[in-house]
Order: structure tokens, then sequence, then C-alpha cells
């Protein structure tokens, strides 16, 4: 294969390698942006009904006894359409009230309980392949824990964002790709040029019929050596030969060539 | 004649002209394709900011309506305003929150009370919101996306602080009785999206890093090692050796043909030898005797024997570069990820702990590269890289798997290990293959990989982190690492020794060695100058200064931990290109020392001018001159170092880089130590000032000593 085409390929490998990098790297930054987003969304969701909560407690009401908070929960499960669940859930992970009224008494993942117990965070986001969770971890007025409010997030209309900003980017990608192929191809070429007259004047310098070593128009700076080179292939063809003709006279058929 | 005089004009041209077409092609390719990446991101993640402000107004519309169910009427509800201000300050997209009759009249409002009320601009909002709404076809969406784009320059676009929401209509048994507007902040929103055209450019930035690594291994193993075997053939056939020639033929293409050639009639002058060889030794031995003096003229019997080192800067760029990439992938997460397997040790306090694997990462760094500096010395670059690839791997498995926080200790530790080994031996490679005046050249290429690998490793690493969990990198950087061993093992050569070195070097003495080498070179004025005066302040400077005080320095001014990252980056953003021009300026001129004292100076000059600018933009200037000041010194000192040990035969160039590279551990310890005591006693621009004026004082004595003892070149 010629070099020219070597590189070629080489060069739209670079590219495809540099785009599809790209592609990979803009999609997940894709996805952790609109990940951020989302929560920061559901925490407005997660917020009022915080405030409901701490609201409640603080006026002396006990944590399992705050009235309405199941239909607060299940209107504002209605605020956002990809909201499946709602749940207050205490420091154990015991759901204490749900959006899903056959739900209260569960006891919530182990990874969510995790996150309901600790000290240091007061928001904290779960991501799963179909479900995002967000959950924002409630403290009375004396500031202990009392348990999480948590949503959980249908990413049905999020896998679809994701998934047609990766065709785009891809779209994107394969244009990009064979408009600029074209663009390498004709830089390339013109780029070889030199080189190729190099490679040109040597090859027709080794490869031309033996006796015609005097006859070049234009030469490189390695013309020398491949005349030095050229000149001693004849030498030794020609004491090759001399040695022959002495030893095997001529017309006794032991051809050795 | 022909344009080219020699291999190297060859190949540094044929170099030169691919890397050009392909960066230029490259960076216009990612330019067209992060304009249409952010259209694209940009079109659908604003209708995500905007649904948060309606719900947000629906939330509203719920608490409101509980009012009304307890027979409150919308105008006497009490602490409206709080309420309002309350959630408007809560989120910082949010300007201001109006609730108004459905004629639009002001009822409450919350928030940012100076912008005022403007009953018109109400309509004008709800009009131009759902009129955009249903122009977003395929072309309307590009252009829109491209303008919004556009709008995020400030020579563009509408940039009026707050933009109205659609309102969401306040309902009670099916009856209007209102609407909630809220304004959001034109400028946070456009800040998201100038943090993600920043965050692409960095993706930018680092595909196009990558690819000019990819580049020159590819121009390497198929231009500039077929060219030098060539050139090497056809030099023996013309001194009169014909032997044979061990060549794989790959791909024909023409350098490829051009060696066919060559080794077509080699083999062929052979075996017409050979045959007429057998054919006389059957019928007179003596005069096949006599005969074979033509074929041991030429060779025509013998393999072509190779003059086998032609090995270069590039063998050791490509390796390296993916070993650092490998283990810079982790930089940008490890104290999230220590912080997420602590557990009180010992009584140190959670910050403590959460810097301990660092800590202890660079002191074993600092403790193994004296002693890996002899190790290269004995088992030769090639062989030290691999060894050192096996505590690096079994490090990044083990950190993968790590449940507490000492499991993260040690096989950081092991890690660490790997690291100093296999840098050094790189190190040493480049020191070894590289003549003296072109000393400088090789060592840019060391920093300059370094830091291209920290700057691509750190992004992705973040951004792959974010996606897919901490413990998978490790994962990857240890495939990587197994490539990074691959890469060394096909191109680093075995043959590469420094010729410095006396070969006297055998097991069980490398620690008598090594302190006998530092015994020597502590007698060397000049080495000791370099060090204490140079190589120890350039990095108390790095960590100190940029690693330590900037981030808290641009925090306390206002700047968020995204904008100060990227401030942060622009320091190896900028060491990147002015290293190797820096080198090149030194190789041509051969004035190490003045570099390394003017970079020293700049350095020391711009901590005391910018320390009287207590500015965000004074601290980014100074950020960007530290690189162009580090970039001036970083390769030269390396070049300064060795020339200044060039006459000390017992110590090989090796063990010098390696105490060089300790010392300098040394003073990346001392430089946050040196910058808190600093900042305990005055501020942060006074620490900045003081590390200024200290530097420029240390420079001036290295100044006078230089100026005092003779250079190698000069006495000799």
């Amino acid at each position: 294969m010629r070099l020219y085409l070597k590189f070629l390929m080489m060069t739209i490998l670079v590219l495809m390698l540099m785009l599809t990098l790209f592609v990979f790297m803009s999609y997940m930054k894709y996805q952790n942006i609109l990940s951020d987003v989302v929560s920061s969304r559901l925490m407005v969701v997660a917020g009022s009904i915080e405030n409901v909560v701490e609201h409640a407690t603080s006026l002396g009401l006990k944590f399992q006894e705050i009235n309405q908070l199941e239909t607060i929960l299940e209107s504002s499960r209605k605020l956002d359409e990809g909201i499946e669940e709602i749940a207050v859930v205490n420091t154990n992970g015991k759901i204490i009230y749900s959006s899903k009224k056959e739900r209260v008494s569960d006891i919530v993942a182990d990874t969510i309980v995790q996150n309901v117990a600790l000290e240091t965070k007061t928001q904290w986001t779960i991501e799963e392949d179909d479900f995002l969770f967000v959950g924002l971890n409630i403290r009375n007025a004396v500031d202990l824990p009392l348990g999480s409010v948590v949503i959980k997030y249908s990413k049905a209309e999020y896998n679809v964002a994701v998934s047609n900003i990766f065709d785009q980017l891809t779209f994107g990608a394969f244009v990009t790709l064979l408009s600029f192929s074209v663009l390498l191809s004709i830089l390339i070429k013109v780029s070889f040029s030199k080189f190729n007259r190099f490679y040109n004047t040597l090859y027709s310098e080794l490869s031309q019929p033996q006796g015609d070593l005097n006859n070049k128009d234009e030469t490189t700076y390695l013309s020398a050596d491949v005349k030095k080179v050229r000149q001693n292939q004849l030498l030794i063809l020609k004491e090759l030969d001399a040695v022959k003709s002495k030893i095997l006279p001529t017309g006794t058929g032991d051809a050795y060539e | 004649m022909n344009d080219f005089s020699s291999s190297n004009n060859i190949t540094s041209d044929m170099n030169r002209r691919l890397i050009l077409v392909t960066i230029f092609v490259v960076i216009l390719a990612s330019m067209f394709s992060t304009i249409y990446a952010l259209v694209d991101i940009n079109q659908s993640l604003r209708p995500e900011l905007e649904r948060k402000a309606n719900v947000t107004a629906n939330s509203i519309h719920q608490d409101i309506n509980r009012a009304l169910d307890a027979g409150i009427p919308l105008e006497k509800i009490s602490g409206m305003k709080a309420y309002l201000d309350d959630i408007a300050n809560k989120y910082d997209e949010f300007l201001y929150i109006y609730i108004t009759t459905p004629q639009d009249e002001l009822i409450f409002r919350g928030g940012d009370d100076s912008f005022v009320f403007d009953h018109q601009a109400l309509k004008k909002s709800d009009l131009a919101n759902r009129y955009g709404k249903n122009k977003l076809e395929t072309i309307e969406h590009f252009k829109n996306g491209f303008m919004q784009l556009l709008s995020l320059t400030p020579f563009f676009g509408d940039h009026q602080r707050d933009q109205l929401t659609v309102p969401v209509d306040l309902t009670y048994d099916g009856q209007s009785y209102g609407k909630v507007y809220i304004g959001l902040d034109g400028y946070f929103i456009r800040g998201e999206l100038t943090n993600v055209f920043f965050d692409i450019l960095i993706i930018l930035v680092t595909v196009i890093l990558v690819s000019f690594e990819f580049i020159l291994a590819m121009v390497m193993i198929n231009v500039s090692l077929p060219i030098f075997k060539f050139e090497e053939i056809l030099h023996k056939q013309s001194n009169s050796d014909f032997g044979r020639i061990s060549y794989a033929k790959r791909w024909g293409d023409e350098i490829n043909n051009l060696i066919s050639i060559l080794s077509n009639s080699a083999v062929e002058l052979q075996e017409k030898y050979k045959r007429l060889h057998d054919r006389l030794f059957s019928k007179d031995v003596t005069a096949a005797r006599d005969f074979e003096k033509i074929g041991q003229r030429f060779n025509l019997q013998g393999v072509l024997l190779s003059s086998g080192n032609q090995a270069s800067v590039i063998d050791a760029r490509i390796p390296l570069f993916v070993f650092s990439f490998a283990e810079e992938l982790q930089k940008s997460f490890m104290p999230l990820y220590v912080d997420e397997l602590y557990s009180p040790v010992f009584g140190l306090s959670r910050d403590m702990i959460i810097g301990l694997p660092i800590a202890i990462f660079m002191f074993v760094i600092a403790a193994i590269t004296p002693f890996a500096g002899g190790w290269a010395d004995k088992y030769g670059n090639k062989k030290l890289f691999l060894i050192g690839l096996a505590p690096a791997i079994v490090g990044y498995i083990g950190c993968a798997l790590a449940s507490n926080i000492f499991d993260v200790l040690i096989w950081r530790s092991a890690t660490a290990i790997g690291y100093a080994i296999i840098t050094i031996s790189c190190q040493g490679y480049i020191a070894a293959v590289v003549s003296k005046e072109n000393r400088a050249k090789g060592m840019a290429v060391f920093v300059g990989v370094l830091m291209s690998a920290t700057m691509c490793g750190t992004a992705i690493g973040g951004i792959i982190a974010d996606r897919i969990g901490y413990h998978p990198v490790f994962f990857i950087s240890a495939a990587f690492a197994v490539c990074a061993g691959v890469l060394a093992w096909c191109m680093l050569s075995s043959d590469v020794r420094d010729e410095k070195q006396t070969p006297s070097v055998t097991s069980g003495d490398v620690a008598g060695k090594k302190s006998s080498a530092l015994k020597i070179l502590l007698k060397n004025k000049r080495f000791v100058a370099l060090i204490a005066f140079c190589a120890i302040p350039t990095k108390i400077v790095l960590t100190g200064f940029f690693y330590y005080l900037i981030p808290l320095y641009l925090v306390s001014l206002g700047t968020s931990t995204a904008e100060t990252g990227r401030i942060m980056m622009l320091y190896s953003f900028i060491i990147i290109p002015i290293s190797p021009i820096a080198a090149r300026f030194v190789d041509r001129t051969q004035k190490v020392k003045e570099l390394v004292i003017i970079g020293s100076l700049f350095s020391g000059l711009l901590l005391v001018v910018f320390s009287y600018y207590q500015t965000v933009w004074a601290l980014v200037v100074s950020v960007a001159l530290l690189g162009v000041a580090h970039g001036l010194i970083k390769a030269p000192l390396i070049a300064a170092v060795m020339e200044a040990c060039e006459d000390e035969r017992e110590v090989g160039r090796t063990q010098v880089l390696g105490i060089l590279r300790t010392s300098e551990r040394v003073g990346s310890v001392i430089g946050p130590l040196l910058i808190g005591v600093l900042v305990s006693f005055t501020s942060y621009a006074g620490a900045m000032g003081t590390l200024g004026g200290f530097i420029l004082l240390i420079t001036l004595a290295m100044f006078f000593i230089f100026s005092r003892s003779p250079s190698n070149t000069e006495q000799g």
C-alpha cells in the first residue's frame, strides 16, 4: 500500500479516535449535567415536603402524626410526570408516609438507608439504570435526624433525552468524519508531493537497468550511496561471472541463474 | 537536486507536515464538533432549567391552595412575602417570584426587590416563550441553539439579566384566581451553559493532546524507523556489505519497497554466490577456499548486522504518556474516594485522613526515586520500566477492591513504587538517547508528556468517575498500565545505556553507590546551587503557592470550585507549549543557566508584583505567568543539573536525575508548610509577596555562585 494511503488511513483513524472520544466524553458530560439538573428540580419538590414536616414537628406534632402528609405527597407527585413515588422514611429506612399507600411500613433498599443515616450530607442522589433516587434528610428543631424525604424518579424521559443527545452527537461526528476525511485526503496528497518526488527518484535510481548509472535528471542526498551500491553489485556480478567462466566453460548447460 | 538533505531531514519534514495537517484537521473538526455538541446540549438543557421554575411555581400553587382550603382568602395569607423570599433565595437560578391577579396586577412578590415590576414585560415574556416553543424545527433548532450559544459571549444577544418564565395559572375549584411568574436569573443560566462550554473545551484540548501523542507514535513506526532502516542498509551495501537482511515486509509502502529492492538484490547475489560456491567446492576445494574471499569481502554468506541503537526520545514518550495518563485518571476524585471509605484512624481528623494517601504516595516516590536511579543503571531502563509496572498494576487493582482506608494506603504505596520506578526509567532513557546539545529538548519532552497526561487524565478521569463510579476507574487505569507495558516492550530499546556510568555496578552496591554519589555531588558547587536555589524553590512555589494558596485565595475572592479548577488548568496548558520552545532556545544557544536564572527571577518577580492586586484576574494572570516561568525553568533545569554533573564520572546520569527528583519532592513537602506558616502570620497576598521576595533573593544568590564558577563548557 502506498505511503500516502497508509497515512490517510492513519490520520482518518486519529480523527475517528478523536471524534469517538469526543462523543463519548460529551455524552458522559451531558448525562452528568442532566442528572444534576433533574436532581435539583426534584429537590424543589422534596424541599416543599421537608418544609411541611419541619413546620409540623416544630409545632410539637410527632413525626408519625402529621395529618394530610400523604395527600400532600400524592399531589406533589403530580408536580413532575417522572415522579414514581414520594416517601418519607425514618432513620432506619422504614417508610412512614408514601404516595403509594401500600408501601407504608416497607423498608427501603440498603443503599438508601445508608444515605438517610448520613450525618454529613443533607441532600443525596442515587442513580440506577431505570430510576433516580433523590433524598433530602430531615432534622427536627434540635437538629436531630428524623429521616428523609425520598423521591423515586423514573428515568424513562431522562433516558430518551440522553439517547437523543447520543444519536445527535453520533450523527454530527459521522458527518464531521466524512467531510473532514475528504479534506484530509487533499491535504495529505499535497503534503506528500515532496516525498513522492524523493521516493520516485530513489526508486528509479535503484531499479533502473544496469549500465545506466550516469543517466539521471534528478538526484537525492542518497544518490551517491545508491550509485555506490549499484557499482558494488556490478562488481560482485563481474567477479562471480569471472569465476564461473573459469570453472564452467560455456556450452556445458550448467547455468546457475 | 531533491530538497531533502538527510534521513533526519526527511523524518522531521514528514513528521512536521503530517502533524501539522492532522492537528489542523483535528482542531477544525473538534471545533465543529464542539459547536455542534454545545448547540445540542444547550438546546436540551435550557428547557430542563426552565422546567425547574415550572415545578416550583406549581409547588407554590399547591401551598396557596392549601391555605384556600383552610378558608383563608389569597390576599389575606400572612407571611407570603417571607415564604416567597425563602424560595427565591434558596435557588440560585431564581431572581424573584410574582403572584398576580389573572389580569397581571401584582399581589405578592418575593426575592430581589430591586427589579421593578413591569406589567408590560409580563405580557411580552409570555408571548415570546409560547412563540419560541412552536418554532423548533430541525434547522431552526440548530440556528436557535447557535444564537443562544453566541449570547454566551459578551458581544451578542440580549443580556438582560431577568428572564420571566411562562406563568402558571392559579386555579381553585376550576376558577382562575391568579398567576405565578418566576424571574429566572439569565446570568445564572448563562453561567451554567458557560460551564458546559468550558467543560467541552477541556475535552477538546484533551482529545487534541491524545491525538498528538498518537500521531507521533504512528509517524515513528511508519516513517522514522523504516527510513532509518533503509538508509542503514544502503550505507552498508555501499560499503560492500551485502549480508542477509532480517526484514519483515509489511504493507509494501514506498519506503518498504526501497528496502525490498535492496534486500532482493542482496538475496539474489547471495544465492548466485552460494550456488557457485557449492559447485566449485564439489570440484576443487582449494579454488573454493580462494573463492570464499569474494564472499568475505562482500559479506555474501553473513547477516547484515544492524547498528542497533536507533533509539529516540519518542520511544519513551508514548509508553510514559499512557502510563502517566493511567495514573492521573484518579487524581480528580482521590480525596472523594478516600472520604467514602473514611473511618477514624489513630485519632486523626477526617481532613488529615483524606490527605493521607496523597501524602504517603508522595513520600514513597521520594523514598524510592534515588534507589530507582541506581536500579536503572543496573538493569537498564526498559527492564526497569517493565518491572515498575508490576507494583503499579497491583496497586490499581488493590485500590479498586479496597474496602477501608488501610487498603487504600497500602495499594497507593504500591502504585507509588511503580510510578517512581517508571518515571525515573523514562527520564534516564531520554537522558541516555539525547546528545548533550539536545538535552534540554529531550527533557522538555519528558516535562511535556507529564503535563499533557496530567491534563488529559484528570479531565477524563473526573468525567468517567462521575458516570461509572470510582472503583471501575482503577481497573481502567490498570488496563492502560498494561497497554503502557506492551508499548514499552515494543518501543523501548534494550541497548540504551548511560555511557557515562561505569559498567561495574553490581548487585548489593546500589545503596552504597547512592550514598557515595550523594557525597560526590554535594561537593559540586553548581549542582548544590541548582538544587538548593532553583529545584527546591521551584517546587515550593508549585506546591505552596500554586496547589495550596491559589485555590484558597481564589475561593476567598468568590470563584466557584469549577472556575478554580479551570484557572489551575491554565498552568499546565501554558507549560506544554512553552517548555519545548525554551528547550529549543537552550539547545541552540547553550545558555542553560541563564534561562534558569531568568525563569526563577521571573517567577519571584511575578509573585511580588501580583501580590499587590488582590483580584481574581490578577491571580489568573499570575497563574498564566507562573506557567511561563516554570515552562522556562523545568526542562533547562534538568539539562543544567546534568551539565553541572557531567564531569562527575563516578555518578551515572539516572542517579543524578534520581537525586534531583528526590530534592524536588522535599521542596514539594516544604511548600504547603511554608505557605501555611506565612499565611498565619500575614495574609494570602502577604504570603504570596513574601514567597516572591524569597525567590528573588535566592535567585540572586544562585546568580552570584554561577558568575564565580566557570561552566563545564568553559572549562573544557
